[in-house]
């Protein structure tokens, strides 16, 4: 810092007054002529000093500085004596460095380094750090200060560069920390949540495992030799041995009266990859031994990790009882049927019986009638064979009828056939017409024509219709009514090329409480019905592949209806 | 034995039925109309002479005994014979109790149709002669004067002539001229034909009313 013109006595340094005080004198080496060398070498340390030196009086004044601090602050010399240490210090740095002076130069002789701003010729600041020592006379007085100033701009500047630096290194830290702090929240999170997964799984699997186990349905699992890999309570309850005592056995050591007719479809199972259901397996196992049981199994390929079929998972129901349930339950409702039957035709013989004594009349009626002309002799030829001719057409009429009576007595097993469901109606139109006209009840037709052919059992039919016009019957003899008592017989196309039948009456409707039950058996609202008309009406229709509905119309009296399906769409419809 | 002649007529929705008793009934003499239902029947003009109805009970429409009551209504005197193929005895009583004649089951005995069927056709030409009687009583009853009319009824009750001109304040010679007026327009008849007559027709009724 020091300029090499300057040399090691600064030229200017001698000249400007006030001239120094005697006192000065042994530390500034008092007449510069004097040349002993250690005056020179301080002389020469001062001036080339990179710290900046000066010599201050008790007032402040500056008395003496070197080359450093007069490039430091930008005033020359002579200027510098004119000038004070507080006259170049900014204001605010005052009362600081007034503390420093009194409390620690004054009182042990030098500061701690502080650091404060000088104020240059040019009105920029520079910050300083300053090292201060009291100077005393050889009596110990007082004399002033030494001050060693150094430039710390660049010191400052690095360290605010720091700083920032700093700050900076100080956000990515926290900015990273938080970043980690996330990811260890999230780790947590995830890992609570691998444990609650963890422990569903395992949960699962112990709740699948307790079905496994305990399914009432018989399960295991065979490997491709056909050993039992795995066997629930239900299928060793099956075969009669405990489930342990499966494991590792093979299926035709277990189960040989099974085998022959399960290994192979086994084998395919296995060998093809696909699966074998709802196949009805008969047969015997040490369980029940000689009986012979039913049940419904299902066998599915299980794959293994290649994908490869590598095991075979078996599902087996008992149906054995409920066979038997079901067995019983047709015969019970083939008895019921014929019971109903039975009542049906019995509430049907009074009117048969009128029917038949129709013709009966006649006969008798053309016989007396050819007696007496014969008697008479009054005969022609043609007169007889007209009255023979009536006599055989009405004995006809009255072998249809007793044949139409006995049929449904007969008749077990649905015979279909293609009917008109118009003539269907009209046949029990005729049937019952009797019936209605010893009731007062008025018996109307109501038909659509063109309607499709349905496809049935006509007799079953019949009886449905019987049966429900008997049941509107009864319905209308049960209330007293002002109105005309009928029965409409309709017939009419319906949604699907369906045909419905329907048997309305303008009775006291269907009650409201009964709509849920009223084809359920044993129902009635008859003193002596036993409740199964309906029931088995329900049960002849729905083996048609039809349905029955109930509903009352809206100016009263009851609606039931019977929806045929077209021929085309009758599941009783075969190809031939 | 050869039945009186008369007209039946027969009401049967059964087709059969109408042929075979038509015939049969024609060999025995009758005249026969048949009908297939109540309204036919009814839309049919009378015959004039006498004649039954062979009725089945159970008819589409008006039935048998809806027919029974209609007729009745009309005061028709056409004697009924029910004929039912079906033993239903409250409907028979109710058909008895309405006048029926008689009640065949079907089929029935030729006997027992013939016997209904004579005796049907007797109490109608005993009703054809009552009615007759009955018209030309009503005829003569017409002749009478209101004061003979009264004199009679007083003689009918009982009376002596002497109540009789009290009760109508007239004198009784001139009663008795009234009696013999009025009995001589009747064909003076006994007190006991007189009574009889009175029961047949109404004597009492003025002509015009």
């Amino acid at each position: 810092m020091s300029s090499p013109h300057e040399g090691c006595v600064p030229p200017d340094l001698p000249s400007p007054s006030p001239p120094v005080p005697t006192r000065w004198s042994p530390w500034l080496g008092c007449g510069r002529s004097s040349s002993c060398p250690a005056k020179e070498k301080f002389q020469s340390f001062f001036e080339t000093s990179r710290d900046g030196i000066a010599l201050v009086d008790l007032e402040g004044r500056i008395v003496e500085a070197n080359r450093a601090f007069v490039d430091l602050v930008g005033y020359t010399r002579s200027e510098l004596q004119r000038l004070t240490f507080p006259g170049i210090t900014p204001e605010r740095w005052h009362l600081a460095e007034d503390a420093v002076i009194r409390e620690q130069v004054l009182v042990r002789g030098y500061c701690d380094p502080y650091e404060k701003e000088y104020l240059r010729k040019d009105g920029t600041l520079v910050p300083v750090s300053l090292l201060v020592w009291l100077l005393k006379d050889l009596e110990g007085h007082p004399l002033g200060f030494w001050g060693i100033i150094r430039d710390i701009t660049e010191a400052k500047r690095l360290e605010t560069e720091l700083q920032t630096h700093r700050e900076r290194l100080e956000d990515l830290v926290a900015e990273r920390l938080a970043d980690l702090q996330a990811e260890i929240l999230e780790r947590r999170r995830v890992e609570t949540l691998l444990r609650e997964s963890e422990a569903r799984v395992l949960r699962q699997h112990q709740e699948l495992e307790g079905i496994y186990r305990q399914a009432p349905i018989g399960l295991c699992i065979l490997d491709r030799e056909l050993r039992f890999q795995r066997v629930n309570e239900r299928l060793a309850d099956i075969d009669g041995f405990a489930a342990e005592a499966h494991l590792g056995c093979r299926f035709q050591d277990v189960l040989p009266d099974l085998a022959e007719i399960l290994v192979p479809v086994f084998r395919e199972v296995l060998d093809t990859g696909t699966p074998v259901t709802g196949m009805e397996v008969r047969g015997i196992t040490p369980r029940q031994p000689g009986v012979e049981r039913e049940w419904r199994g299902s066998f599915y390929p299980v794959a293994g990790e290649d994908g490869r079929v590598s095991a075979m998972t078996c599902v087996v129901e008992e149906v054995t009882e409920r066979r038997r349930i079901q067995s019983e339950l047709e015969q019970l409702r083939e008895a019921l049927y014929r019971v109903s039957r039975v009542s049906t035709l019995g509430e049907l013989a009074a009117s048969m019986a009128h029917e038949l004594n129709q013709p009966l009349t006649a006969i008798q009626a053309n016989a007396r009638a050819a007696l007496r002309l014969i008697q008479d002799g009054r005969a022609s030829m043609e007169d007889l064979q007209e009255i023979l001719e009536d006599i055989a057409s009405d004995d006809l009429r009255a072998g249809e009828i007793i044949r139409r009576m006995r049929e449904p007595v007969k008749r077990e097993a649905l015979v279909p056939g293609r009917l008109l469901p118009n003539e269907l109606v009209q046949e029990i139109h005729r049937l019952l017409r009797n019936d209605t006209l010893r009731t007062r009840i008025h018996l109307v037709l109501d038909l659509e024509e063109g309607l499709p052919t349905v496809y049935g059992d006509r007799i079953h039919l019949q009886q449905v219709l019987l049966n429900l016009v008997m049941n509107a019957q009864e319905a209308l003899l049960s209330v007293a009514t002002a109105s005309r008592r009928s029965i409409v017989l309709r017939t009419r196309s319906a949604r699907d090329r369906r045909v419905a039948i329907e048997v309305l009456d303008n009775g006291p409707g269907i009650p409201e409480s009964l709509f849920e039950t009223l084809f359920d058996p044993f129902i009635t609202t008859k003193p002596h019905g036993l409740g199964l008309g309906l029931s088995i009406c329900r049960t002849l229709v729905e083996a048609h592949g039809d349905t029955l509905s109930a509903s009352n119309e809206p100016t009263g009296g009851a609606r039931i209806a019977v929806l045929l399906p077209s021929e085309a769409d009758s599941p009783l419809q075969r190809p031939a | 034995m050869s039945p009186m002649p008369g007209l039946v007529h027969l009401v049967d929705d059964d087709p059969s039925i109408r042929r075979g008793m038509d015939r049969l009934l024609k060999v025995h003499g009758y005249e026969v109309r048949t009908y297939p239902d109540a309204a036919a029947f009814l839309e049919a003009p009378d015959g004039p002479g006498p004649a039954c109805l062979l009725l089945d009970l159970r008819l589409p429409g008006l039935d048998g005994l809806g027919l029974q009551s209609r007729l009745a209504v009309r005061s028709q005197d056409l004697p009924i014979v029910f004929l039912t193929a079906h033993g239903d005895v409250p409907t028979a009583v109710q058909a008895m109790k309405a006048g029926a004649l008689d009640f065949l089951p079907k089929p029935f005995e030729e006997a027992s149709l013939l016997r209904a069927l004579d005796a049907a056709l007797d109490r109608s030409r005993l009703l054809q002669l009552e009615r007759s009687e009955r018209e030309h009583l009503s005829r003569t009853f017409q002749t009478l004067t209101p004061r003979e009319r009264e004199v009679l009824q007083g003689v009918l009750a009982g009376r002596l002539n002497k109540q009789i001109a009290f009760d109508l304040g007239i004198a009784e010679k001139t009663v008795k001229i009234h009696r013999g007026h009025a009995l001589r327009k009747l064909g003076n008849p006994s007190l006991p034909t007189l009574a009889r007559m009175a029961s047949l027709g109404d004597f009492r009724v003025p002509p015009g009313e």
